[in-house]
């Protein structure tokens, strides 16, 4: 029987990899510079000539891990794809010769045993393994049976072999958590996981070396994401027609991506001039209190409001929980919902209500693209993605579209965007609210929003 | 007096209790609309939501009252004592709280929009993300402002705020929004302004030596004759800030954006300039004796009798720039 070579090895495996229709998206994304939706035009690519191209392009690992990282800092669906490209940097890592080798996971058995010991006597266990999972093999997996063939042990050292400190934990699981359609549920997990893997950072037996030899994880969340000074960069607004042909598929209860409707780091500043006009429009409406009980509640669970949560309340600000809001909730209909939920569980609901409603009517312009918007048509290398993306949106059915395009794409992106060119931040720092009666209904938004060019965000 | 007495008394119509004892009294979540408590005392009152819009409290003593989530809106809280009172989420918008003592106390989110802060006492108060747009601090001609000594200020928003002469030294103003707002002549030494947005802002004559500046936005800031001794502002956005006659002496403006920034007469000796974007800016008789320009873009720059000679400018570009003699770099 012959035997693969290296180089084949991998390809098979990707070929064969539930994410295989991400994987070739991310490479031609890389090798081409453009963003290929049409499945037609994917099978034409071969796998072993981009993963060549790829390696042409980026010699060393760092170049590799670099090429990626900056790929995906570039696209809207940037949680997904940095999956991908972790998966990526580990399954090509050995066609570099082990230049920078996986970490020798030098960990004592018995660490891996209590933190899964751990995981398991906590009562969301099951959903601590299917975050795990997902961490692990870029898919979600609701059947218990397909999860139960693998330990929490296991799962907890695969995650230590993607994630290898204790921060690229939190990144990587941060990155998943953002594409789940219950992101206020799985954040709670998320931090569970992290809070059991402190015993990393205590463990002697960990050699250092490797954590830096290690291609760390690329996530949404890492900096010099669209940094300001890289004004090349465009946002590459990824249609996925077919998506529901992979492993992605199935997850509709528990996962559903969305376009990220704004960036997910910027730089402080950036984000907070456009939270200043928004936490305004918020507090002219509602008891700044209320507003702070509703989010906290919708955030970190339904609390009895004692005098423990009354002190924890006053660990946030505002400003931070309207920024946590918005970063998990990516779409406008659903946190709709979910605030009334909390606000009805909440005692004296009808405050509560209020409260939402004001919440609600602040936050929406920006969900649905009716603040005053700043023409970015002119953006540089914007064409051709552009392009690439009509041609995307008008061969696949809008339903087929896992990624609705502009209408929950917000316009908070565009502002935070543009004011870091300082120059227009004025325009953008007072947006024109409409009446709420005038706002176009979401439905309608949604469906011409699938077919929409997409902005392009400047970076 | 207790609770259930002032409730029924409020509600057959009596709204005047000035003047009473109600220390510790608990009347959370009521509803006390346009109520007097002038001069009462409501020590460690329980306050809590409590519904108190254009309620009365002049010289009410409100030292460590709960006044969490309670609406104040448009209240008369002139001369109040509300030191050490807990007004985290409170509505105070439009409230007079002219001489009220508001020393160490929490207004946290607090929204005091338009209130009247004239000769208040906010110093040690958290202001964290507190909205104080549209809030008067001082009176027309006066020398004085609200007194914000010591008072945390991140996040707080104070958009077009009048601050003229304000002691604002050592404050927290991280992340804070003070776009347009007039800081002429205030005492800025050593506060923390990371990250804040000063877009449009006044700064004229201001004193911020060594305060930290990183990230923060200045664009189209005014900030002539300031005095940013040793300040760090370390990718500082200054596009089109006017700085003449300012001091920079050895301030940190590594990776600076300075594009079309007016720096004439301005004193950069010894400051770091690396990696700073100076495109198009004017530094006409600028002082540059030690600065580090290393990396730093000076293309369509003007160094027009600029101190140029201990300059250190490796790898600087200057493209089209003005040299100190008048010539054209190639």
């Amino acid at each position: 029987m012959a035997t693969l070579s290296p180089q084949d090895e991998v390809i098979q495996n990707l070929a064969c990899d539930p994410n295989a229709v991400r994987i070739k998206k991310l490479l031609i994304y890389v090798c081409n510079h453009y963003w290929e939706s049409d499945l037609n035009q994917l099978h034409r690519f071969q796998l072993s000539e981009l993963i060549q191209e790829l390696m042409a392009i980026a010699p060393t690992i760092e170049q590799l891990r670099f090429q990626l990282n900056n790929a995906v800092q570039t696209i809207n669906k940037r949680a997904e794809y940095a999956l991908i490209a972790n998966y990526l940097i580990n399954t090509l890592t050995p066609l570099y010769g082990w230049v920078t080798p996986r970490p020798s996971v030098s960990l004592h058995p018995s660490v891996y045993g209590r933190i899964a010991q751990e995981l398991l006597q906590d009562t969301e266990s099951l959903r601590i393994k299917k975050l795990l999972f997902c961490a692990c093999h870029q898919r979600w997996e609701n059947n218990v049976s397909q999860l139960d063939a693998h330990t929490m042990v296991d799962l907890v050292q695969e995650l230590h072999r993607v994630a290898v400190t204790p921060e690229n934990i939190r990144l990587t699981l941060e990155a998943v958590v953002s594409s789940l359609n219950r992101p206020e549920v799985y954040q709670s997990i998320a931090e569970r996981i992290c809070h059991a893997c402190r015993f990393y950072s205590s463990s002697r037996t960990f050699e250092t070396t490797s954590v830096t030899a290690f291609a760390p994880p690329i996530t949404p969340d890492q900096t010099g994401l669209i940094h300001s000074n890289s004004p090349d960069q465009n946002t590459v607004y990824c249609v996925d027609s077919h998506t529901q042909n992979t492993a992605l598929d199935g997850m509709s209860e528990e996962q559903h991506f969305e376009p990220l409707p704004f960036q997910s780091k910027k730089t402080i500043s950036e984000l907070l001039i456009n939270l200043f006009d928004l936490r305004l429009e918020i507090i002219k409406y509602a008891n700044p209190l209320k507003a702070k009980m509703l989010m906290y509640s919708l955030l970190h669970g339904q609390p009895e409001l004692n005098a423990e949560i009354w002190s924890a309340i006053k660990n946030y600000d505002l400003h931070t929980l309207l920024q946590n809001l918005l970063r998990l909730y990516k779409r406008f209909s659903y946190l709709e919902t979910r605030l009334a939920e909390v606000a009805q569980s909440l005692p004296n609901p009808s405050s509560y209500l209020q409260a939402s409603s004001a919440i609600l009517r602040a936050i929406k312009p920006y969900y649905s693209g009716n603040v005053e918007g700043l023409s970015l048509d002119d953006e540089e290398g914007a064409a051709q993605s552009r392009q690439s993306l009509v041609d995307a949106s008008t061969t696949a059915k809008p339903t087929d579209l896992t990624c609705q395009l502009s209408a929950e794409v917000s316009e908070f992106t565009r502002a935070i965007a543009t004011s870091s060119n300082g120059s227009e931040w004025v325009a953008s720092s007072q947006p024109s609210l409409p009446h709420p009666c005038s706002a176009q209904p979401l439905s309608s938004v949604t469906n011409d929003a699938t077919l929409a060019v997409p902005p392009i965000i400047p970076s | 007096m207790n609770p259930s007495e002032v409730l029924q008394r409020y509600e057959m119509g009596q709204t005047n209790f000035s003047g009473m004892n109600l220390t510790g009294i608990d009347l959370s979540e009521a509803d006390l609309i346009g109520v007097n408590f002038s001069y009462a005392d409501l020590h460690s009152a329980i306050l809590t939501w409590t519904y108190l819009n254009r309620a009365k409290f002049g010289k009410a003593n409100l030292v460590g009252a709960e006044l969490g989530g309670a609406n104040l809106s448009q209240a008369d809280l002139i001369g109040a004592n509300l030191s050490d009172a807990d007004l985290h989420g409170a509505i105070l918008q439009g409230a007079d709280l002219r001489s009220a003592d508001l020393t160490l106390a929490d207004l946290l989110d607090a929204n005091l929009m338009d209130a009247d802060l004239r000769n208040t006492n906010l110093s040690g108060a958290n202001l964290t993300g507190a909205c104080l747009r549209g809030a008067n601090f001082r009176e027309e001609n006066r020398r004085y402002c609200a007194n914000l000594r010591g008072a945390t200020l991140c996040k707080v928003d104070l958009r077009g705020a009048n601050l003229t002469g304000a002691d604002l030294a050592k404050v927290d103003l991280r992340g804070a929004n003070l776009s347009e707002a007039t800081l002429r002549g205030a005492d800025l030494n050593g506060a923390d302004l990371s990250g804040a947005n000063l877009q449009g802002a006044f700064l004229t004559e201001a004193t911020l030596r060594t305060a930290n500046l990183r990230e923060a936005i200045l664009v189209n800031a005014k900030l002539e004759r300031a005095d940013l001794t040793e300040a760090d502002m370390a990718s500082v956005n200054l596009l089109g800030a006017i700085l003449p006659d300012v001091k920079l002496v050895k301030a940190n403006l590594c990776r600076a954006n300075l594009r079309s920034a007016q720096l004439a007469r301005v004193d950069l000796s010894r400051a770091r300039l690396r990696d700073a974007d100076l495109q198009d800016a004017n530094l006409t008789d600028a002082y540059l004796a030690r600065a580090d320009l290393t990396n730093a873009n000076l293309t369509d720059a003007s160094l027009v009798r600029a101190e140029l000679s201990s300059t250190t400018l490796t790898d600087a570009i200057l493209r089209n720039a003005t040299m100190p003699d008048g010539s054209i770099h190639p």
